[in-house]
């Protein structure tokens, strides 16, 4: 206890600053020249800029990207420090693809905030908030403190349609990876490989989202990949909405419902284990029906959520979903639905209410890419599946303006039957 | 003069990248009704000229097909002309990684034929039925083939096959065979095929050998995770031997008791030939309950069949025990109960084996743990 003592006094010498002590009450922070707050929720301090701070060993450690804003002009850098008490931290970026340190000119300051999951050990995330960036633009960033910068890495922000309104956005999709970080690096690689835009993870990433070492081992072991990709996350049964889950992720909105454009896509992400059950058939509908709504002109529309309205596997369909959410979904014609869950791969045939479509147009394909890693369950068939297999896997799904194609991987690389494409005029 | 030569340049452009368009799209309406003649028609519009906004993308569209197609020399030659052509920074990168992850599968070339079995295989293999015929072909493509560069991922795959086949120690030795070809190649292989060799072996409760390979795995988090499911895999093996020498003893008590009611073993004999009324009603509905698993889940299925299997074993002997404890007068109160409790004991023991046998422990105490939606 001295002696950890003894290094915080080490540690803060030369600096004036003194941390105020933990605070689990959560808070709000205004960020400039975004246009949008980043809030913390209980279990987690209020966010905070960062300060001239620095602990024993501030290297940065599980760097991963997202957003808050419009994609196409905003990215948010988050990492961990080694020591978990630095209060330091910036990112220094500029425009091009693999630059050397040295030509990165711009800075920033960035944001940071502890937070608790099992135990009392606090946990620290800092931020870095990039916004007014050129929309399709590859940039070189790094993050940390003076002496202590990450590796040079690479984003692109999503593409501008109305200035390129043929470019192809790529969306890597993957779900369930708790307890199986061999194969979900495995999967990653792949993915990774095949140059995504986005990652959209549509939940269970660890067992119980308390437990802080699996998170470690979610974004550690995908570093490479999410470092330079941002990632969306569906919240799954196993964060059970805890605190480590809000506070590692940067996403729009209340980072449970909320929905963006990408390229040609509206993409709609919901909460399905929300903490109050009753909003599965309130508040989250209503929710889904005014952004179904507002983007109703979208050329793509695609959905994910966690568990799945349609599936022959383990769990099998969720009803309470079926019930309440698909009669919105075929009122708007969404194109594709995006669901984890089920430990396997199952498509399914284009369906609109309980009937198979002869079809895609004006139908929804159904997918469960729920093999991220988790111990595989059987999977099953029904009347509505095209295709279903007990694999792990990793999905593509390419979006151009006239057409959108989904293909889904096995670990050894072999494709999985059941991918298509589907073209609109 | 030269106004008007920009002027026919610009209108034989714009002509050409509309021709183009429309091109791609139909192509596009080909690849959506999985029309083969497709590819052609993106290498088509790829080809033509001049070179419009729609020419590097034919060709990765193309590529994309000739890949599913299983034709992978096609598939690079198209991606090298959509490289050859792009000035897209981010275009060019997802056409190198496409055409580095091509060769990185296929070799120089030298692999495209194997490459192409290796998935027209796995897709049949997964595709349902009878798998036997394909996965010993599999084998064979792999014995044949001993430098081919997905030789470990192929070996996991056959092993994890082999295992839903009930071929336990066919798909071990498969497991043990990527370890050892892991071991002269790269190393972060090595330790992918021993994970799944550990998981496999505690998931059959072969645990010295599991117990042997866990401090091989290089990876500590994953040691850690292999750790704690081995300890799992050694509670329920105690569990397993538990239930069975339980089973054991509660049968060999009922069998002595019979043989001591009826006063000698053929009597005894004849009195287990017999079906006690209980086993008449119980075995039709267990069939019936029995057939329905069956059309769902297949591991759920199994349990329930085992489950019902075992129930209709302890119902035949506690009722040949009861029969004959009746002949020698009324069951009093107490001997009832006594009995009812032994044989709950005995089909707690007979579920706890059909669970494990199926594999579905895990699925039990995880529904246990989070509840019957998770």
């Amino acid at each position: 206890m001295r002696s950890s003592w003894v290094l915080l006094l080490v540690a803060a010498c030369g600096s004036d600053y003194e941390p105020p002590a933990f605070t689990d009450l959560g808070g709000t922070l205004k960020i400039d020249g975004c246009g949008y707050d980043v809030t913390t929720k209980l279990g987690a301090e209020p966010p905070r800029v960062s300060k001239d701070y620095l602990g024993s060993d501030p290297t940065p450690r599980l760097v991963h990207l997202g957003f808050m804003g419009d994609p196409k002009t905003s990215m948010v850098v988050q990492w961990r420090t080694v020591d978990e008490i630095t209060r330091n931290g910036e990112i220094r970026f500029a425009k091009g693809a693999d630059l050397d340190a040295a030509a990165l000119t711009e800075k920033k300051t960035g944001i940071e905030f502890g937070y608790q999951a099992t135990g009392s050990t606090i946990y620290r995330m800092h931020q870095a908030h990039l916004c007014g960036l050129e929309p399709g633009t590859t940039y070189s960033y790094q993050i940390g403190s003076e002496g202590h910068f990450s590796p040079v890495r690479s984003f692109t922000t999503a593409p501008d349609i109305a200035a390129n309104p043929d470019t192809e956005v790529v969306f890597g999709f993957m779900g369930d990876t708790r307890d199986g970080y061999d194969i979900w690096e495995q999967l990653a690689t792949a993915i990774g490989q095949r140059t995504p835009n986005l990652i959209l993870f549509s939940g269970d990433a660890v067992t119980i989202g308390l437990t802080q070492v699996e998170w470690e081992s979610f974004f550690g072991r995908a570093e490479e990949l999410l470092a330079s990709v941002p990632i969306v996350f569906a919240h799954g049964n196993h964060e059970v909405n805890a605190t480590p889950y809000f506070s590692q992720f940067a996403m729009p909105g209340d980072q449970e419902n909320f929905g963006f454009d990408y390229g040609h896509a509206h993409i709609t992400v919901a909460n399905d284990t929300p903490i109050e059950v009753s909003a599965l058939t309130g508040s989250i509908v209503d929710f889904l029906k005014a952004d179904f709504e507002a983007s109703k002109n979208a050329r793509w529309k695609l959905l994910m959520h966690h568990q799945p309205m349609w599936s022959a596997s383990n769990h099998g369909s969720n009803m309470t979903l079926q019930t309440a959410w698909q009669p919105i979904v075929d009122q708007y014609h969404l194109d594709l639905v995006l669901n984890g869950h089920e430990h396997e791969f199952e498509i399914t045939k284009p369906l609109v209410g309980q009937n198979v479509m002869p079809s895609m147009d004006n139908a929804t394909v159904y997918v469960v890419a729920g093999g991220g890693g988790a111990e595989l369950y059987a999977n099953g068939t029904d009347f509505w599946t095209q295709y279903s297999e007990s694999t792990h896997n990793a999905a593509l799904v390419r979006i151009r303006r006239d057409q959108m194609t989904f293909e889904a991987y096995r670990t050894d690389g072999t494709v999985i039957p059941g991918g298509f494409t589907k073209t609109k005029q | 003069m030269t106004r008007w030569v920009v002027a026919l340049v610009v209108t034989i452009w714009a002509t050409a990248a509309h021709a183009d368009e429309q091109a791609f799209r139909a192509a596009g309406e080909l690849a959506a009704k999985a029309d083969p003649r497709a590819i052609d028609a993106y290498e088509a519009v790829g080809a033509a000229r001049p070179i419009t906004r729609w020419t590097d993308d034919a060709w990765v569209e193309a590529a994309r097909i000739a890949e599913q197609q299983r034709d992978y020399d096609r598939a690079r030659r198209d991606l090298e002309q959509a490289i050859a052509i792009s000035t897209d920074a981010q275009f060019l990168r997802r056409a190198r990684g496409d055409l580095a992850r091509l060769e990185q599968m296929t070799g120089g070339g030298e692999w495209t034929a194997v490459a192409g079995e290796h998935q027209r295989l796995v897709t049949a293999i997964a595709g349902g039925g009878d798998p036997t015929r394909e996965l010993e072909q599999l084998e064979a493509l792999v014995k044949a083939n001993p430098g081919y560069p997905r030789g470990v991922a192929v070996r996991i795959t056959l092993a994890r096959a082999w295992e839903t086949e009930d071929e336990v120690d066919r798909a071990l030795r498969w497991l043990r065979d990527a370890v050892r070809l892991a071991s002269v190649r790269t190393g972060s292989e090595v330790d992918r095929a021993r994970i799944e060799l550990v998981r496999m072996l505690v998931r059959h409760r072969q645990l010295d050998e599991a117990r042997r390979e866990v401090p091989l795995v290089t990876d500590p988090s994953m040691r850690a995770s292999l750790v704690r499911s081995l300890a799992a895999g050694e509670s329920w093996r105690v569990m397993r031997w538990t239930a069975l020498a339980l089973l054991v003893v509660l049968g060999g008590i009922a069998i002595a008791l019979v043989r001591r009611r009826t006063g000698s073993w053929r009597a005894a004999g004849r009195r287990f030939a017999r079906p006690p009324a209980e086993v008449i009603y119980f075995v039709p509905i267990a069939a019936v309950i029995g057939f329905i698993a069956s059309t769902g889940n297949p591991l759920v299925a199994k349990g329930v069949i085992w489950i019902f299997a075992g129930a209709a074993i302890i119902a035949w002997v506690s009722g040949a025990t009861l029969e004959a404890a009746r002949r020698r007068g009324p069951i009093g109160v107490r001997h009832a109960i006594a009995h009812a409790g032994v044989v709950g004991v005995a089909v707690v023991a007979a579920v706890y084996l059909a669970l494990d046998h199926a594999r579905l422990l895990d699925l039990v105490a995880e529904t246990w743990r989070t509840g019957p939606g998770h």
